[in-house]
């Protein structure tokens, strides 16, 4: 077990690691660091939000900048352990979230601050993730995907090719605002596939939700946002 | 590859596999238990480290913070 004090550490260490090798990382990290420093006075749930985020964001980026510094051969041999969704996520969706401007970052600090993330949804995904993965495929799921990028899950079926899963209940769905952002957030970080699944809890088993997202991973056509709903 | 060269690599490697491991257990854990799994990788999650959190960057001159 890591303490508060050992993962600020881990950070300052990273903030100066990766200043001549990725200074827009550099210069995230120094962002997240400030932010967290002007937040003082901290609520029992926002500390664990926080906190896991700023785990999380420690591991990506110790591994991100660890790989890079590899050669070639040695890079291919740690790439080839990861799932089709770590690769996505490390190769792809977390460079572009130092890189780019993220336009979600003003409300998820917003909300993370005031603790207005609900644990709804917590139970959903798990079983859903545990769908796929007995339907032979996998998940992954970032925290910092889910705040920035719209993204509850990262899925993959048997042909691994990666899927960007929004989940949202059938309710909300008849918002049409949530669909234009989710559609607008995930162009803004190019992601190429995208499935915005509506669904009824109490209706729809999460298995059913699981292998539907299963399926669309592997039907889908490479480049898509697709907008499913399961009421019944 | 000199031995030197070739430590460092594996070093580098078994870095950013044991990051790797990390994080799969950060996802799964804030999967299966929600926020309130981070309590089972950081200790004293609910202490005062958020009212103590500095700016500072430096490692070596800031270590308390």
């Amino acid at each position: 077990m890591s303490t508060p004090k050992e993962i600020k550490s881990q950070l300052n260490q990273l903030i100066l690691d990766s200043q001549t090798t990725a200074p827009k990382l550099s210069e995230r990290l120094v962002e997240m660091n400030r932010w967290i420093a002007q937040k003082k006075n901290g609520l029992l749930m926002r500390k664990r939000h926080v906190m896991q985020l700023l785990a999380e964001l420690v591991e990506y980026a110790t591994f991100w900048l660890e790989v890079e510094s590899l050669s070639l051969q040695d890079k291919d041999f740690v790439l080839a352990q990861l799932s089709p969704a770590e690769q996505y996520w490390y190769q792809y969706l977390f460079p572009a979230w130092f890189n780019e401007r993220d336009p979600k970052s003003i409300v998820w600090k917003q909300k993370l601050m005031a603790d207005e993330f609900g644990k709804s949804d917590d139970t959903l995904i798990k079983g859903i993730c545990r769908a796929i993965e007995v339907n032979g495929g996998g998940t992954f799921n970032p925290y910092i995907a889910d705040l920035s990028m719209a993204t509850d899950l990262i899925a993959f079926g048997t042909k691994e090719l990666v899927l960007c899963v929004q989940l949202t209940t059938v309710r909300d769905s008849l918002c049409a605002s949530k669909y234009s952002e989710w559609e607008s957030t995930l162009k803004h970080w190019q992601i190429l596939r995208g499935l915005f699944l509506s669904f009824n809890p109490v209706r729809v088993k999460v298995d059913r939700a699981g292998q539907c997202i299963f399926q669309c991973s592997d039907q889908l056509p490479r480049e898509c946002y697709r907008r499913k709903s399961m009421d019944l | 590859m000199t031995t030197q060269l070739k430590n460092q690599q594996e070093k580098k490697i078994s870095k950013a596999m044991q990051a790797l491991e990390r994080a799969r257990a950060l996802n799964r854990s804030r999967r299966d238990f929600g926020v309130d799994g981070i309590c089972r990788h950081v200790r004293d999650v609910d202490g005062d480290w958020l009212e103590n959190w500095s700016e500072g960057v430096s490692v070596s001159l800031n270590p308390e913070a």
